[in-house]
């Protein structure tokens, strides 16, 4: 019998909400979530019983230990984490991780500045590039800019598409601040 | 920078209210829960992510210190611009409560003659 199960990772700017519904089905089918990884979520088998997930972006520094302590006096485990992502499980009825709407827009307020940033640098260099490389004349020069271009490129295209992610639920999460 | 803008401002919003009313006295920061919980009936919960936020914002804008620093058990307790602030804000708030209260007379006097 299989002891772990994968998720893909598609982005948690494009699925979080997948991510948290998948990864609360599936602790009723007895599977909690062990590691993410860049690629993957690993998920390890475990005694079948309704959990509910919870993501949280927060730049750790020193205080690792007080904020995992806070969640898990509040009833919140501590999953895994990668990098700035925190993942969290509780028993269903636990208070939600953020009770407040300031702070928890800043959530994706933060993530969303990011990417945006990433974006404007990789832009500017793709552009940079592109302006010199028809000044250059010197074959080497011209390879190195070549280079320098396609890993903007690279990272201009899913920058765009996070910050555009980003942007549509900021908008998504403004809608359902009005309606209640 | 957005960080901090409602303390700026010095106008609480209701949870920060709530933690500041907590940390009159020395507390460890995963307690303030609980304690709002019991000092509010029940009526103010603060999710843990809203929790670590506020104490950070507070800790920034100087209106909290920590106290002594084992890094798993962090005690904070309020500063002397935090004391001003809260005590600030609470007579802002009875205030506020003493206007409602005439409003409340009023409309209940309707409510009473309309039966």
């Amino acid at each position: 019998m299989k002891n772990n199960k994968y998720l893909l990772n598609m982005g948690l700017a494009f699925d979080e909400d997948r991510v948290i519904k998948r990864l609360n089905k599936l602790s009723k089918e007895g599977w909690i979530l062990n590691r993410m990884t860049l690629f993957r979520y690993k998920l390890t088998k475990a005694e079948a019983k309704e959990l509910i997930y919870a993501m949280d972006y927060k730049d750790l520094k020193e205080s690792k230990d007080e904020y995992f302590q806070i969640f898990e006096s509040s009833g919140w485990k501590h999953m895994c984490s990668y990098g700035p992502f925190h993942f969290f499980s509780a028993l269903p009825g636990t208070v939600a991780i953020y009770t407040d709407k300031e702070n928890y827009l800043e959530k994706y307020k933060k993530t969303k500045d990011l990417y945006f940033k990433s974006l404007i640098i990789s832009a500017s260099l793709l552009i940079l590039t592109g302006l010199l490389e028809k000044l250059a004349d010197n074959t080497i020069i011209d390879r190195i800019l070549f280079c320098v271009g396609i890993i903007s490129a690279a990272i201009v295209m899913p920058s765009l598409m996070v910050t555009i992610a980003y942007l549509l639920r900021g908008k998504k999460g403004c809608r359902e601040n009005q309606n209640k | 920078m957005a960080r901090g803008k409602a303390l700026d401002e010095e106008i609480l919003t209701d949870s920060t209210y709530y933690i500041l009313l907590t940390l009159i006295k020395p507390i460890h920061g995963y307690l303030i829960m609980q304690r709002v919980q019991e000092l509010s009936n029940g009526d103010m919960i603060i999710g843990p992510a809203s929790l670590y936020t506020i104490l950070k914002k507070l800790q920034t804008a100087e209106l909290i210190k920590l106290l002594d620093d084992e890094e798993r058990r962090k005690t904070y307790v309020l500063t002397d611009k935090g004391k001003d602030i809260i005590k600030k804000d609470i007579i802002r708030r009875t205030a506020m409560v003493e206007h409602g209260k005439e409003a409340l007379k009023f409309l209940e006097g309707i409510d009473s003659n309309e039966k």
